[in-house]
């Protein structure tokens, strides 16, 4: 199995594909600026959320920096409170642990709350495979579950589908025969209610992701707004968190500052609505929670990005708001980087996880170099800089088309000098005047654009022409 | 009110919480009143509360819930071996469910649960109405302070569940829906007592 998901369509198809999608260009606009705006509003009103990020930030670099120690502290205090610590390097490795838990608790049914990592690793597939019954419950992932699509988005996965698709959706698959489905959207979230409900109180499993692991006490903290996670965290009887390795905080101090910034930079909220923070199995006395808990530690690349020049982009929060401000995202949605992690973190992260061979061309070809990433993103990742830095590593890779690499060392030779710059703008002229405006650098470019005419005198010519007569 | 207490509720308000004001000890009757008759829907007559000993003493809830068409159950009264079962049956099929709170915090409308064996979280989770009933001086200024009294106490609860506003979802459309998994209905009775 890959490290990392690849859609299998190269990207043309996936950028044509998402531009003549009405559905998803007009629910994207909406979400995307809905979000943006609300995150702006959030911390120009909440002075201490924006002091409380600054201290975020170097606490977080901090955490990655002396991530081992962390790691193992946190696995101490987990085990001490009586849960289980598995370190998992691969997608392999986290679907067999879970399989192996699942056979000796004779679990049927799985529930999951939303987890990018899960996604990551296939876990769906590895535990359907085998038989299990798994279920999201985030209404976004429970969508795109039943369509048996990728997630579009980070925080609304089912972004590029309208009610109507949606009503459809939900008749073709766990409707029952002759129960109706309204398109209204507050009925068609009550439908998704009642069935989930039946999942929640069936299941015999319970699988979280985490917004962070905090070393001193062992705790992990998950956040939702739909208060699935609580229902995955407290319902069934074994309860298996899956977290990747670089959510590692190192006590409650950095907890406290760090807690509030993936909803104020996400969606423009102080908290989310439900924030669940686990330490344990279920106490003696206590009658809640799950009799089992299972906490996976997933590698899956990550350390070989540490100690390197892509460090800090372990310190990212998931929060989204990079995404939000992406033209490019804007316009192509999720599907169009073809990785489980799309936007801007996912044309650095998708590369370094996956490899240069599945998503070397994100960098290159997803980035319109605008900044303004950098500007809204809370942990002050410099993913523009690490995206001309991998573009960087293509180019020495010799990873872009032989053509392309002429056509460019041609274009950087001519205009290095003026004489060779003059002489590309008569060759252009000459160009146009036969009109091949259709091949090489500029071809993909006219598909979209109209190219404007190149004028028939430049102003050097011109003014060298004006100045000749006023002195004559 | 305190001045934690008016923050706490303008911001619980935001978020799409409701706040209902008890003034004096003697005004409670009228409060829960007011509440209950909002929250109790005949066809789930079920109310399950969990009185975890912090409860201001000597209200009829009998008689409240019965005014408005709904039965009223004490989970620390039912006993038996077979406890946790029925308690999980009776929240899963109940309209209300009414919790005390570990503490609150103003400047995020948060309130927090902790799983022990008096309290319960099912009961902030699975009825479509929850009732939290919070004094006035279990209100912090910040969430942070919660959260420090959270790793204070010594001894970690195995589960902490911080509940800021109802359950939403803005996953079709971008449309913000109200009570997806957890209850779309919150309310809290602030008073002293
Ligand atoms: S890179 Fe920054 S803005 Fe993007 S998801 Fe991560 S933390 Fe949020």
């Amino acid at each position: 199995m890959e490290h990392l998901p690849q859609d299998p369509r190269p990207w043309p198809v996936r950028r044509d594909t998402a531009l003549q999608d009405t559905v998803l260009q007009t629910t994207l606009t909406h979400v995307t600026h809905r979000l943006n705006n609300a995150r702006i509003a959030a911390y120009r009103h909440y002075p201490s959320g924006e002091a409380a990020r600054i201290r975020a930030i170097a606490r977080k670099r901090e955490a990655i920096q002396d991530w081992s120690v962390l790691l193992d502290r946190a696995e101490e205090e987990i085990t001490a409170h009586g849960g289980h610590v598995k370190r998992a390097a691969t997608p392999e490795a986290v679907g067999a642990y879970v399989l192996e838990i699942a056979r000796q608790h004779s679990v049927k049914r799985v529930i999951k709350s939303k987890s990018m990592v899960t996604e990551e690793v296939q876990l769906n597939a590895q535990l359907e495979a085998a038989g299990l019954d798994v279920r999201e419950t985030d209404l976004g992932e429970y969508i795109i579950q039943l369509a048996h699509e990728k997630p579009s988005h980070i925080l609304a996965p089912a972004a590029h589908k309208n009610r109507q698709q949606i009503q459809r959706l939900f008749v073709d698959t766990v409707a029952d025969a002759g129960e109706e489905v309204s398109e209204d959207i507050q009925e068609l979230t009550r439908f998704a209610r009642n069935k989930l409900r039946q999942d929640f109180l069936s299941a015999d499993m319970g699988i979280t992701g985490g917004n962070f692991l905090v070393a001193e006490t062992g705790t992990v903290v998950v956040i939702t707004n739909e208060g699935n996670a609580d229902m995955v965290t407290t319902m069934p009887r074994v309860l298996v968190s899956i977290i990747g390795i670089e959510k590692i905080v190192q006590d409650w101090d950095a907890l406290e500052d760090i807690i509030q910034q993936p909803a104020l930079s996400g969606v423009g909220q102080r908290l989310s609505s439900y924030t669940t923070i686990i330490s344990g199995p279920r106490a003696r006395e206590s009658w809640e929670g799950p009799d089992e808990w299972h906490v996976v530690l997933l590698d899956n690349g990550r350390r070989k990005i540490h100690g390197g020049p892509y460090q800090d982009v372990l310190s990212c929060i998931r929060c989204g708001a990079c995404l939000n401000v992406c033209p490019v995202f804007q316009q192509v949605g999720g599907h169009g980087y073809g990785s489980v992690y799309s936007g801007p973190i996912g044309t650095v992260l998708s590369p370094l996880l996956g490899g240069m061979d599945a998503f070397g061309e994100l960098p290159s070809h997803l980035c319109t170099m605008c900044y303004a990433c950098q500007e809204a993103c809370p942990m002050d990742i410099p993913l523009p800089h690490e995206i001309i830095s991998l573009r960087e590593t293509a180019v020495s890779e010799r990873r872009e088309p032989a053509a392309v690499r002429t056509q460019y060392r041609l274009w950087g030779q001519a205009w290095s000098t003026a004489t060779g710059y003059r002489r590309s703008v008569t060759a252009a002229r000459l160009a146009q005047r036969l009109a091949i405006r259709r091949v090489g650098l500029a071809a993909g470019w006219l598909h979209t654009r109209t190219m404007p005419f190149v004028s028939s005198v430049t102003f050097l010519e011109d003014w060298a022409k004006k100045h000749r007569r006023g002195s004559s | 009110m305190t001045d934690n207490s008016s923050a706490f509720s303008t911001q619980w308000q935001s978020l799409g919480g409701q706040v209902y004001p008890v003034a004096t000890p003697n005004d409670w009757l009228t409060s829960l009143r007011a509440v209950l008759s909002t929250m109790i829907d005949p066809t789930s007559p079920a109310v399950v509360g969990f009185d975890n000993g912090q409860w201001p003493p000597g209200l009829p809830w009998d008689a409240i819930c019965e005014e408005f068409g709904g039965v009223f159950y004490d989970m620390n009264n039912l006993y038996g071996e077979s406890h946790t079962k029925a308690v999980r049956e009776l929240v899963t099929q109940a309209g209300v469910g009414i919790t005390g709170a570990a503490w609150a915090a103003a400047d995020t409308g948060t309130v927090a649960l902790y799983a022990t064996a008096r309290t319960s979280l099912s009961a902030s989770l699975l009825p479509p109405s929850h009732l939290i009933l919070l004094k006035q001086s279990q209100i912090y200024e910040t969430v942070t302070q919660g959260l420090k009294a959270v790793h204070a106490s010594g001894s970690l609860p195995h589960l902490v569940k911080l509940i800021s506003g109802p359950s939403m979802t803005a996953d079709i459309e971008g449309q913000l829906v109200i009570g997806v998994h957890g209850p779309g209905h919150v309310a809290c009775l602030i008073g002293d007592w």
